[in-house]
């Protein structure tokens, strides 16, 4: 009887924890494209009113960017600055593959991303800014909708978890 | 007759309307439809037996084999 009650809460707080995980997801999204919009920005600025060159803005603007963007950024500066055989927009693309599967990274802000990175650094200041702004755009939207999806749905994960733990004990019980 | 599989459906019929509330309130009518079929079915899994052997009785009562 005891060992039967100790496996039932063993399932159902697991069960919970993937419930807590999944609604964290939602969360992590938000995290996510504010610190991409941060680097953005930063990298706005030190492209358009500073004219740094593209490797070091990049690592500047960069430099405290926390969540799953990190290594892309990190991947680029150091393809770059090792000044092998490629050009930006290819750095970008290999980089952006890895978080392809990323479950905190939607395919919407994932696409942006890749967009944004074939025209970065091959026009003038202008065009670039105004790059800049479409792209500061779109993330923004994107943002609004990902705290639309998490109130929807974060709540309902959490939820989802506790009683589909609930549901295999007492079916199992 | 084990009185425990009464409670065991109660358990779980409470367990699908709070599944059910919450899946309506998030707005996935079919995932909500889907899990009442689910538990629907649960339940018949647990009674199937006991229904075979009403069966049973009442075609031995009745002499109906």
């Amino acid at each position: 009887m005891l060992m039967k009650i100790i496996s039932s809460l063993l399932i159902i707080i697991c069960c919970s924890l993937l419930g807590v995980h999944m609604s964290h997801r939602y969360t992590q999204r938000i995290n996510n494209i504010r610190e991409l919009r941060n680097v953005l920005s930063q990298l706005e600025t030190e492209i358009v009113h500073y004219s740094t060159i593209l490797a070091h803005a990049i690592r500047k603007s960069s430099k405290s960017v926390k969540g799953d963007w990190k290594p892309v950024f990190d991947n680029i500066v150091e393809a770059l600055e090792s000044r092998m055989e490629y050009s930006l927009s290819e750095v970008w693309q290999e980089s952006l593959r890895s978080l392809k599967h990323n479950p905190n990274i939607h395919k919407a802000e994932y696409e942006i991303m890749q967009r944004f990175g074939l025209q970065l650094g091959n026009s003038d200041k202008i065009s670039q800014e105004k790059y800049f702004q479409l792209t500061q755009e779109q993330l923004k939207i994107e943002e609004n909708s990902a705290r639309e999806e998490r109130l929807k749905y974060s709540r309902m994960y959490y939820n989802l978890g506790i009683l589909l733990g609930l549901g295999i004990a007492i079916i199992l019980f | 007759m084990n009185i425990d599989i009464i409670f065991k459906i109660a358990a779980v019929g409470i367990l699908i309307a709070v599944l059910n509330q919450v899946l309506l309130r998030a707005g996935r009518e079919e995932m909500a439809m889907l899990t009442t079929l689910a538990g629907v079915v649960v339940v018949l899994l647990m009674v199937v037996n006991l229904i075979n052997n009403l069966f049973n009785s009442i075609k031995s009562i009745f002499r109906l084999y």
